[in-house]
């Protein structure tokens, strides 16, 4: 009998090992996958898919491109992870107009370099009215939420930076200013500003700000490609992170009602929570108690759901209600965030998009906040190939059920060079829901604007020709952005809720809708972020299938439970808090 | 050494089987039996065996004679006819101890399969006999079943403790039991006494460092790391370094083994095992492939360079490195579990299903394989209560009854149980898991979600708590593994650097 080193070390050499160890190995890269397989596809349906998407961005006047960081080569994780979009109705004209963030370069910025403001033109077309708007901004943002924040009834914008976040007050006359140093919000330090979402979280009335933040960065000491084990992708030097990064703390500043924010970061309970490379926001109230709770999505590391006690404080539970990890207890690359109610029963689901090699998640609520994976469940693990981004439920066909959109992108153009099955610029993702709590992959049959390649990053919903569908603003990295027009055929039903506070915020961020027709009961939730970064279309659109009329319920933030019953179908409706259904602030027509 | 074990039990067996028999005496002539007894007492075998002529001629069925004859013939040399001697008083006895014990060790000698058997014999008629638990100790040992030598030894008293050589064994086994700590003792006593076998120290380093204690296995080492180690010892030295986080060092330490014997392949394997660890698979490849120039039908460096080709996407490369791997060594299991895992990978789940199920085919009871069949059979998301669904919970479960060591298959059938809603049987399976590996993440997560299910929240607290400490673990052991990557230098060296 022989006594040898490896007979007893449990070290990895060796054909000792299992292989699947060893095929494991490649998690130790910057960013977290599990390298997992695809699911085999199940076979095509065959029903008919009547959303149908193109590419409008250049006719709509949409040519600028998003300058961010390098185009070949990202030599930091700065460069590489993009930016959000808003589609905000900013001068309350009811259409919506598009804001898109920006990012810069390493070396100087070009003159592009800023973030924009289209108006909408309401013919199909948008006008860049940055300057004239005071939002020419230059430097690394990030995330976009949107609030009217001093309920003047003018939505209101918060960006966040690498270097200081910025608060914009929509003046009410087409312009905005930015009010970040006396709102109490300039931190005098360097900060990765990530995601953000206005929300009311002690029910004043007044929307505090949720900020995460994603790495603690300097770019002074920052490592190169190649340098560190996290700095390469199978083997390739790549951007550096985050794993390897020391990871961000995430901030909640309470609104006092006077237009300016106190840090209630630690006496909230957030504070607490593990560090954690934090993304995306979104802010609702999952186990339906009527307060609202929050969402963070991290990269890398376990996402965080706060919970909300009621009395000014969170408690973090985000492993206990199973939206942390993966199936398997392993962190995943949380990117972007969707948000919406797949089968539908009236509860809020969640959708979390990750790196390529592994699957995205799909998250399903029991109506008590408790949630479980039925990633593989729903089909949803048929698709591992990209890094995916922005994201969201959104009923493209009308039909009455919620479909996922995911916008893809990877973040090393250096890579493809190497490894042709690892492009820079990817398709989008459609899964049309099939009604039996399963998804159906869609690429070009849902429209070449699905099937186009880019490297995307945040996309908003909206409708932003009015046309009773929704639509896709999407930002691409160095490239103009992608608008997804929805021409949809048939004959399905719609009906889009604007909603508008007078006890809760003038926005009604917070609240929960749930809408029911046909049997069905479907819940939305009005956020102040979602997707990747991004803020979407506030009028909450709901595809009826076959129903012409609804049953609205509405959750107000400020707990007031509003019903309104037998509104027809395919109009826009605003329901102000307590007064029902507004006459005269319907649909806007051209 | 089990050639030496018998040499030196031999004698002392003679001796030990003489007294038993004057012990147990009960001669039917009581003078002729008193004369052979001296005539053996003073090793005058012929005189002895002139004696029993007569006497077995006039007692023929006298146990107590025929035992004297085979201890006459056991002194003469004459193993054959001994034996038969003490045959044939057992066929008149069968519990006549003497006999037993004469036969025993003569078996023993001549390394009998019989001897076991017969030892049991004794040692169920005398439960306390040491000499004879040691002997089936050391016949364990020869035999490969550690846990039956130590359960021997350890009913062996103290008799064997001053013999190095069947010390050695015990320690070699409690070592292959995972007893580190008392192998160490041992290793450590065997090192005190002068003049033993110098390979005591590299087993003494190896259990250190299974202990995870390295600076007392370099310790241990030091006095061989100086003049001219072996290729052995300076692996032990760099595996050492390693866990010190002394990655140059031991990347340093590992060259000069490679350098003193080019032919060992463990050191290319160890080799790849740190450049995997530390993300440098090119490096790795490299290295893999000096050593296949070295030892070019090594089915093990095949397939580890093919694992490192996978990390670097190079998929055909790792696809024929597996398969060279299986055509060197057919009953290589690992190097088809890993094709069909490359497949699998690449999400080619029929062929991976293929790869597997070919090799199941010639290897029914692999653990490895069964685990992959499992894994792939999932990997296809069978409805519940399908037959894909009902086999690949069979061959989890089959596969982890086969390597009760393991939780990959656990971890496994609990994914497969949650999702079938099974949840009371995740729950266990998750702390059969946890049993088996304290650290095993997946586990604890179907843990909390089983216990969560089924609404036992009085564990979750304290699991989440856990869960979070071994997620802090993990990220603090993977920092470590980032400090350093291999680098390619100029002379072809390899170096470690931040």
């Amino acid at each position: 009998m022989k006594i040898t080193r490896r007979s007893f070390v449990s070290s990895a050499a060796g054909a000792l090992l299992l292989p699947s160890e060893w095929l494991a190995a490649a998690q130790q890269q910057g960013v977290a996958s599990r390298g997992v397989a695809p699911q085999a596809r199940p076979p095509a349906s065959g029903r008919p898919f009547n959303a149908h998407f193109a590419n409008v961005a250049q006719q709509a006047g949409l040519r600028i491109p998003t300058i961010y960081g390098g185009i070949d080569a990202k030599k930091y994780i700065l460069e590489a992870n993009g930016c959000g979009c808003a589609f905000i109705d900013y001068d309350n004209d009811g259409w919506i107009d598009i804001f898109l963030l920006c990012g810069t370069r390493l070396d100087s910025a070009p003159p592009e370099a800023t973030n924009r403001l289209y108006r909408n033109n309401r013919d199909g077309t948008f006008t860049d009215v940055t300057d004239k708007a005071g939002l020419h901004a230059v430097g690394w943002a990030n995330g976009v939420c949107v609030g009217d924040y001093n309920n003047d009834g003018f939505e209101d914008i918060f960006c966040t930076y690498y270097g200081e976040n910025r608060l914009y007050r929509n003046n009410g006359n087409g312009t905005f200013t930015d009010v970040t140093r006396e709102a109490g919000l300039l931190r005098g330090e360097t900060r990765w500003g990530a995601g953000c979402s206005f929300v009311d979280y002690n029910r004043d009335g007044h929307l505090d700000l949720f900020v995460s933040n994603y790495i603690r960065f300097d770019l002074a000491r920052a490592p190169v490609p190649g340098q560190a084990s996290t700095c390469n992708w199978k083997g390739i030097p790549v951007n550096c992170g985050p794993r390897g990064l020391p990871p961000g703390r995430h901030l909640l500043y309470r609104n006092n009602g006077d237009g300016t924010f106190t840090d209630v970061t630690k006496e909230s309970g957030i504070a607490a929570a593990t560090e954690s490379y934090g993304m995306t926001v979104v802010a609702a109230d999952f186990d339906e108690d009527g307060w609202t709770d929050i969402f963070v999505a991290c990269d890398s590391t376990p996402s965080l759901l706060f919970m909300n006690n009621h009395d000014g404080t969170f408690r973090e539970e985000g492993v206990l209600r199973g939206v942390a990890l993966s199936e398997d207890g392993m962190e995943q690359a949380g990117m972007g965030v969707g948000i919406g109610d797949y089968q539908p029963v009236g509860h809020l689901d969640l959708f979390k998009t990750h790196f390529m090699g592994d699957t995205d998640g799909l998250y399903r609520n029991d109506g008590t906040g408790s949630f479980d994976d039925r990633t593989r469940a729903a089909k949803i693990g048929v698709e591992t190939r990209y890094v995916s981004w922005g994201t969201g439920f959104a009923d493209f066909d009308n039909d009455g059920l919620a479909d996922i959109l995911i916008v893809t992108g990877n973040v090393y153009p250096e890579v493809e060079r190497v490894l042709p099955d690892s492009p820079y610029k990817s398709p989008c993702i459609l899964f049309r829901n099939l009604g039996n709590g399963t998804f159906e992959e869609l690429g070009a049959e849902a429209g070449p604007g699905i099937a186009e390649p880019h490297p995307g990053r945040g996309c908003a919903f909206g409708d932003f020709d009015n046309d009773g569908d929704v639509d896709v603003l999407i930002v691409n990295m160095n490239e103009p952005p992608t608008l997804l027009r929805n021409d949809l055929s048939g004959r399905q039903n719609w009906i889009k809720i604007f909603l508008e506070g007078v006890k809760s915020n003038r926005s009604a961020i917070g609240a929960r809708v749930l809408v029911h027709y046909g049997g069905k009961v479907q819940a939305q939730a009005r956020v102040s972020q979602s997707s990747y970064y991004s803020s979407c279309d506030p009028r909450l659109h709901f595809g009826l299938g076959e129903a012409k009329t609804v049953d609205v319920e509405i959750f107000w933030p400020s707990g007031l439970r509003e019903t309104i019953r037998g509104v027809p179908a395919n109009q826009l409706v605003t329901v102000r808090e307590g007064a029902g259904i507004v006459k005269n602030r319907g649909w806007s027509r051209s | 050494m089990a050639a030496m074990m018998r040499r030196a039990w031999f004698a002392f067996f003679l001796w030990f089987s003489f007294c038993s028999l004057a012990a147990a005496a009960q001669p039917a002539n009581p003078n002729s039996a008193r004369a052979i007894s001296a005539a053996l007492h003073a090793r005058n075998y012929s005189a002895a065996l002139a004696l029993l002529a007569p006497a077995l001629r006039q007692s023929p069925n006298d146990a107590q004679l025929w035992t004297f004859a085979g201890l006459a013939y056991s002194g003469q040399g004459q193993k054959t006819e001994a034996l038969q001697s003490f045959k044939k008083a057992l066929g008149i006895s069968p519990q006549y101890l003497p006999a037993l014990e004469g036969a025993a060790q003569l078996e023993y000698q001549s390394g009998d399969s019989q001897a076991e058997a017969l030892l049991e014999r004794v040692v169920k008629l005398v439960p306390g006999d040491t000499t004879a638990h040691t002997m089936l100790a050391s016949l364990a040992f020869q035999n490969h079943n550690c846990a039956e030598a130590v359960a021997q030894f350890d009913q062996s008293g103290s008799d064997f403790q001053s013999q190095p050589f069947v010390l050695r064994s015990y320690g070699i086994c409690l070592a292959n039991l995972e007893r580190y700590a008392q192998a160490q003792e041992i290793f450590v006593r065997l090192l005190a006494q002068p003049g033993d076998d110098p390979r005591d120290l590299e087993r003494l380093a190896a259990i250190q460092l299974a202990l995870n204690r390295p600076a007392d296995a370099l310790h241990t080492l030091a006095p061989a790391l100086t003049g001219h180690p072996s290729a052995v010892v300076l692996a032990e030295a760099a595996e050492a370094c390693e866990q010190q986080k002394d990655t140059p060092q031991a990347v340093s330490l590992l060259h000069r083994a490679i350098v003193e014997n080019p032919a060992d392949t463990d050191l290319y394997l160890q080799f790849a095992d740190v450049a995997l660890v530390h993300q440098s698979f090119q490096v790795g490849v490299d290295m893999l492939s000096a050593g296949l120039k070295q030892a070019p039908d090594s089915a093990a460096l095949f397939v580890a360079r093919g694992v490192l080709y996978v990390q670097l996407a190079d998929y055909d490369h790792a696809e024929s490195d597996f398969e060279q791997a299986d055509k060197l060594d057919p009953q290589l299991t690992i190097s088809e579990a890993a094709r069909g895992m490359l497949a699998e990978q690449q999400n080619d789940l029929d062929k991976a299903l293929a790869v597997v199920r070919g090799k199941l085919r010639k290897s029914p009871n692999d653990p490895l394989l069964l685990f992959v069949e499992a894994d792939i059979l999932a990997e296809r998301n069978p409805e519940v209560g399908t037959a894909d669904f009902d086999q690949a919970m069979a061959a989890a479960r089959q596969a982890s009854d086969l390597q009760p060591k393991t939780t990959d298959a656990l971890d496994l059938l609990g994914k497969l149980d949650l999702e079938a809603d099974n949840n009371q049987r995740a729950v266990d399976e998750s702390r059969e898991a946890l049993r088996r590996n304290p650290g095993d993440q997946p586990a604890l997560y179907h843990l909390i979600v089983g216990l969560r299910r089924t609404g036992q929240k009085e564990e979750l607290p304290a699991l989440l708590q856990r869960l979070a400490v071994l997620r802090q673990k993990a990220t603090r052991e993977e920092a470590e593994h980032n400090r350093y990557k291999l680098i390619e230098e100029s002379d072809n060296n390899t170096a470690a650097g931040k």
